[in-house]
């Protein structure tokens, strides 16, 4: 019998190791982006791309990668990995019919990661400056318009799925409290997107196109208050003011980590005895150390950028419709696992021989366990999206220009510089900047 | 008998079991222009619609054939900027090469080099003044001014809920008289509609 109990206790370890995914994978990449160092940290992520990322995460690894490929400047590499990473996602909304049913019997991580909302409209983003880097503007119009594609389907995405996994959920516990309120993404325009269409418009000479982007941006400001709650870029009201014979320099920087997912466990209590574990991804924020970002050219001028997006807003405000859906499923298996335990608590009640009942029993108290020590979250989520998009401008004499961009923190120390050196800025063409800083 | 059975049985599930595997890609051959969507983005069944209706709208201008008469010559063509304005990466050189080479057979008209073409002729040509010898030399000042640019575009709408996507595209091409503006003929393509279904599971 100890030899069962034994068996059983250890199975059970084995289930509660067997879907995760070690944080300390990262501590030495993140170390790297802390530093600056991206051609390091993109050399670190595609070396530890067989031992940390299994088959059903290559997802995740594209992302990585694709994001820190760009950081390095390496936009072809970017631009490769982003696009697989896409394609990924549209392929991973195929669901596995066994990856499902042991995700119904386990957890959500032995699914296949199919990504989130928000990373699948910022690798577009990425992705067109990717494009705009090696020479294409074409190609950059291009991700933008998927971004605008993405977004007006977000809010028919899943459809009929959430309603009926809130019936399934409801047939099986009344118990169960859920806001539909919380399932509604009131997220349909991106003025990070609307900002550089309206810069590559312009680098297009397709001035009507450009202005109608530039009243998206102020629109999605006005439109989605909840997730802009900063005021519209000043800098964007001479973006399309350009005077003959001048020239406009265009920033943008991506400053700080872009959230991450944590568990939230909750037990519910279930039949008078037993309970249910209920373990849910939270997106929770990471401070950035960066108070305030400035432009200071070599030649004395000076100007702060100014936020036009919040991306981890943003990637908690695309994360409410999934985790509706989250949330049903894992108290439904939460419900599945308890009944087992209560028919085995039951039966070896009922049970006459005292060998039998121990089992049962022990089957019980092993399955409780189980589902214990099996109801984990699922907090696989990309780590190297930026938290923020800062953006500003200043029309020039055309020229070669050096300039740094300034990181402070809030005690206005400097924190990080980024220097540009000898950028020929011309008229009639778009020169845009970009500058990293995830801290 | 019962290891005979026994050995059977394992023959019969390991043929089943790597039935399906190869350590070889299996290459079909099939004819070029046979329908093949898997993805329902825009692929060769779709170049060669396109294509198609646009040449042989092209080419049943009657203000083309008027020209020819008028001028006693073939008009000249030249392929200008054919842009993407969808939402996929479209190769439009593949369209417009695939026109220039249907128009040009045709012999109804004369293709000049495009832009950059030209800009590699003229770099050869300057060489030559240096390089080449007198007699083989091509002379400066001597070149075909194209007396009509084609231009097009290739736009998508995309409309998703759900499962279901449908995807139309809309390719426009037009020839514009490059000494006057006036355009002598303008095409359009929106036959390409899709009506994609995404599986929600697989095996």
């Amino acid at each position: 019998m100890t030899l069962i109990k034994n068996a059983m206790l250890l199975a059970c370890i084995c289930l509660l190791f067997l879907s995760c995914t070690s944080v300390a994978q990262y501590q030495k990449i993140d170390e790297s982006v802390a530093l600056g160092d991206y051609k390091g940290s993109f050399a670190l992520v595609k070396a530890a791309k067989e031992s940390n990322y299994q088959a059903k995460d290559q997802v995740l690894y594209y992302l990585e990668a694709g994001m820190l490929a760009h950081y390095a400047r390496e936009y072809t590499e970017a631009s490769k990995l982003l696009g697989s990473a896409e394609k990924g996602i549209e392929a991973a909304f195929t669901k596995s019919v066994s990856l499902e049913v042991s995700s119904y019997l386990v957890n959500d991580n032995t699914k296949e990661y199919p990504g989130e909302d928000y990373e699948d409209i910022y690798l577009n983003v990425f992705n067109s400056l990717n494009y705009y880097y090696n020479g294409s503007i074409e190609g950059a119009l291009v991700e933008i318009r998927r971004v605008d594609n993405k977004l007006r389907y977000l809010s028919t995405k899943y459809g009929s799925e959430i309603t009926n996994a809130q019936k399934n959920v409801m047939s099986k516990s009344s118990e169960i409290p859920y806001d539909p309120e919380a399932a509604t993404v009131k997220f349909s325009n991106s003025a990070l997107a609307r900002y550089l269409g309206m810069l590559f418009y312009r680098g297009e000479g397709l001035r009507d196109d450009a202005r109608i982007d530039r009243d998206q941006i102020k629109l999605a400001f006005a439109n989605q208050a909840s997730i802009y709650k900063f005021k519209v870029p000043t800098s964007i009201s001479d973006d399309l003011d350009i005077p003959a014979g001048k020239a406009r320099l265009n920033v943008i920087s991506f400053n700080g980590f872009s959230p991450i997912k944590t568990e939230s466990a909750v037990r519910i209590p279930f039949n008078n005895k037993n309970w249910i574990k209920i373990a849910l991804p939270v997106i929770t924020a990471r401070p950035s150390a960066i108070t305030r970002t400035v432009v200071v050219l070599s030649t004395g001028e000076k100007f702060d950028l100014e936020q036009i997006e919040d991306m981890g807003a943003v990637a908690m405000e695309t994360f409410k419709q999934k985790a509706a859906l989250i949330y049903f499923k894992t108290v439904l298996r939460a419900v599945i696992k308890a009944t087992s335990t209560v028919a085995l608590d039951s039966a070896s009640k009922k049970s006459d021989d005292s060998s039998t009942a121990l089992l049962l029993g022990l089957l019980s108290l092993s399955s409780q366990v189980y589902a214990e020590a099996s109801e984990q979250a699922d907090l696989r989520l990309s780590r190297y999206f930026p938290q923020a998009a800062l953006v500003g401008g200043i029309t020039l004499a055309p020229g070669v220009y050096s300039y740094t961009v300034n990181y402070y923190g809030s005690s206005n120390q400097l924190i990080y510089a980024a220097a540009f050196k000898d950028v020929d800025v011309r008229a009639n063409q778009l020169n845009l900047s970009e500058a990293i800083c995830i801290k | 008998m019962k290891i005979r059975l026994f050995a059977l049985v394992s023959l019969i599930l390991a043929v089943t079991l790597f039935a399906g595997c190869s350590s070889t890609p299996q290459v079909t051959r099939v004819a070029s222009d046979k329908q093949i969507d898997l993805s329902g983005y825009w692929n060769d069944t779709d170049v060669r619609l396109v294509c198609e209706s646009l040449i042989n709208d092209c080419l049943a201008s009657p203000r083309i054939a008027q020209f020819q008469k008028t001028k006693g010559k073939l008009p000249v063509f030249m392929i200008s900027t054919f842009k993407n304005d969808s939402d996929e990466h479209i190769d439009t050189s593949i369209i417009t090469n695939k026109m220039e080479t249907v128009i040009l057979n045709s012999g109804k008209a004369d293709f000049v080099a495009n832009k950059d073409e030209r800009a590699g002729i003229r770099d050869e040509r300057n060489d030559q003044q240096g390089q080449a010898s007198e007699a083989t030399a091509k002379s400066i000042g001597n070149e075909t001014g194209a007396d009509f640019m084609l231009i097009g575009s290739v736009k998508t709408i995309v409309d998703k809920a759900g499962k279901t996507a449908v995807r139309t595209y809309f390719v426009y091409a037009e020839l514009i008289n490059v000494e006057t503006n006036t355009k002598i003929w303008k095409g359009e393509n929106n036959e390409i509609k899709k009506v994609i279904n995404t599986p929600s599971a697989k095996f």
